[in-house]
């Protein structure tokens, strides 16, 4: 074999085993929290608040509301700010400003999210001298900002410029351009990063351990301390009671599952935009 | 135009979830929730009160197992109701506080030393033993200074492998505390408080990690709440108290413990009593609050939930401990902690 067919074959092999690890990894983590969690899946874990430590039966609905209502809350606050940076940026392309603010969101992006946890804490937990899901919303609302503006940035770019030219040329003005053209056509890409950055947050534990601090009760209340899957998951795999243990491994099924399923229907609409496109 | 109103519509429905979020509870209700924060020594105990508490009242009382440590810098900032603590503030501790506090007591609980070895032996030991083993200076479990006091049992040579707590603990404050008044070594050397520097050993998180790191590891010896120690069947080793016995911790070793004329100001330590029947690592664990709950615009109606609460702890919320491997509190230190609570005030008003 000559060398040069050697380092292919070689390169070739190491390419396709990398591929293969990936693979193997997600469905390793994936099968293992699927045996671990289904077979303690039953109607009151989705439905009952948690039992005592050391008392079987309870669930974790609790943390299922917790979850919801954190990351709508949170994707509430952030999609403006995020979709108009986005807007900004992409509409000031070459600009200083626009420059700045692009760098900035990728800073941002940056920030480990156990800083992002003590910012909420110091500013917003000891302000108002409560714990509370506000808190934690406003906390991951500045995780959501960043990939948001970077998000719409890259799909509105992405929309053919002859098509803005077009609806220049007919007279339209700057602003109908964006929202009738620019946003339209980018708006299941737009949508799809938004559900990305949700999955991103969804599963954020360390800026819930100083903001929402965790409830055992089922709260609907922003203003009170409350549960989220990932900081229930965090608390019960520490516990010292086999059926928390059990139930964080539960928990954690239900997490990645809501996460594969916002990361497949962000999939599936990037999809759309593709085929639209061509 | 459409465009914009659809945009103007969305904006305003976003500012309405965040608004609806924004109505606090009107003034004079009554309080329907708090947050209790702390120690990871009484947790059990207090998840399954509060839970109780909330089956009676529907008050929403959330416990945040902190440490021992959080609970005072969360008192500090102001962001929690009431604290837990394993062992009484020091004059310093207070000092950092930005008003005076009430500590009370709301049960007993004990540190347990915990072994993992084949065939899981009975071991005994005394405080000059242990300052030994946990400064690393006993590296089998064969050594003669433990065959000494364990005449009966066949020792393995397996390596001594020390666990201590890696985060600032009131269980650590209690065990260093005990260690450093009865071993003079261990006084020297090493000192007592919530985070030490440890001589020897491996770290680890929380009472839950000590004991499920005790039970994963062959040679290892571990301290924990004795309630850990029993709900992951581990044994505990019998230790040598002020009065030469050999004692294991149990609800009645612990309740031996404590004098039977404890201070009205519970200032006295549970460590190292005298008495054929007492356990020598035995605490209170504490709540602790401010005393005029009129800060930061506190409503009056929040510090009577707190003053129920706290009340209810100390009458029928006792009988919740027993279950738990926790000891209720003897009548004479109910009697004082109950006192201690008619001290509540709200703008140097009683609440009660």
């Amino acid at each position: 074999m000559t060398p040069r067919k050697l380092k292919n074959s070689v390169m070739g092999f190491l390419v396709a085993a990398s591929a293969v690890l990936l693979i193997a990894v997600l469905v390793v983590i994936v099968w293992h929290i699927f045996i671990s969690g289904v077979k303690y899946l039953n109607w009151n874990f989705f439905t009952k608040a948690p039992a005592p430590m050391g008392e079987s039966g309870g669930g974790v609905f609790n943390a299922i509301v917790g979850t919801f209502l954190i990351t709508l809350v949170a994707a509430a606050i952030g999609t403006p700010f995020g979709m108009f940076a986005g807007i900004y940026v992409a509409e000031h392309r070459g600009r200083r400003f626009a420059d700045v603010v692009r760098l900035c969101a990728d800073a941002l992006q940056g920030v480990p999210s156990i800083v992002i946890g003590i910012f909420g804490y110091t500013f917003l937990v000891v302000r108002f001298r409560s714990y509370s899901a506000l808190s934690a919303s406003i906390a991951l609302a500045f995780m959501f900002v960043p990939t948001t503006t970077r998000v719409t940035e890259e799909v509105l770019n992405l929309v053919p410029s002859g098509l803005k030219e077009a609806a220049y040329a007919l007279g339209a003005r700057q602003s109908s351009v964006v929202w009738n053209v620019s946003i339209k056509t980018a708006a299941a890409g737009i949508t799809s990063g938004l559900l990305t950055s949700m999955a991103r947050i969804a599963g954020e534990t360390a800026p819930l351990l100083f903001t929402a601090f965790g409830s055992r009760y089922v709260e609907w209340n922003m203003l009170r301390p409350m549960s989220a899957l990932p900081l229930q998951i965090f608390i019960y795999a520490g516990s010292p009671y086999p059926a928390l243990q059990q139930q964080a491994w539960s928990a954690a099924f239900v997490l990645v599952l809501l996460i594969l399923l916002l990361q497949y229907s962000a999939k599936h609409l990037i999809a759309r935009v593709l085929r639209v496109k061509a | 135009m459409r465009h914009m109103k659809r945009m103007a519509t969305s904006v305003l429905i976003c500012s309405l979830l965040i608004g609806a979020t924004g109505c606090r509870t009107a003034p004079g209700a009554p309080v329907k929730d708090l947050a209790v924060a702390g120690s990871t020594f009484a947790e059990p105990l207090y998840v399954k009160q509060l839970d109780a508490w909330y089956q009676k009242t529907q008050v929403k009382a959330v416990y945040g197992a902190l440490s021992s440590s959080g609970a005072l810098r969360a008192l500090q900032d102001r962001t929690i109701d009431i604290g837990a603590t394993d062992l009484l503030l020091t004059p310093e501790e207070q000092a950092r506080l930005p008003a005076s506090v009430l500590q009370i007591p709301t049960c007993l609980g004990a540190v347990a030393i915990c072994v993992n070895l084949p065939g899981n032996p009975a071991l005994r030991m005394d405080a000059a033993l242990m300052s030994a083993i946990f400064s690393g200076d006993v590296k089998t479990w064969n050594d003669t200074r433990i065959a000494v006091l364990n005449p009966m049992v066949k020792l393995p040579d397996t390596p001594v492998v020390v666990l201590h707590r890696a985060d600032g603990s009131g269980t650590t404050d209690i065990f260093t505390t005990y260690l450093a008044a009865a071993d003079q070594t261990w006084s020297d050397k090493v000192g007592a408080g919530q985070l030490v520097a440890w001589p020897a050993g491996v770290g680890v998180k929380g009472n839950a990690g000590m004991a499920a790191m005790v039970r994963q590891t062959t040679g290892a010896i571990g301290y924990m709440e004795y309630t850990f120690a029993v709900q992951s069947s581990l044994n505990s080793i019998a230790l040598r108290n002020r009065s030469g016995t050999f004692v294991v911790p149990s609800i009645s070793s612990m309740q031996a413990a404590v004098p039977p004329d404890v201070t009205a100001d519970l200032q006295g330590t549970l460590l190292n009593r005298p008495g054929v029947a007492s356990y020598p690592i035995v605490s209170f664990t504490w709540l602790v609050f401010y005393k005029d709950q009129a800060y930061d615009g506190r409503s009056r109606e929040r510090a009577v939930a707190m003053y129920d609460l706290v009340s209810w702890l100390l009458g029928d919320g006792q009988s919740l401990a027993l279950p738990l491997q926790y000891a209720g509190l003897p009548e004479s230190v109910r009697k004082a902690a109950i006192d201690l609570l008619g001290q509540l005030s709200w703008q140097g008003k009683p609440v009660k």
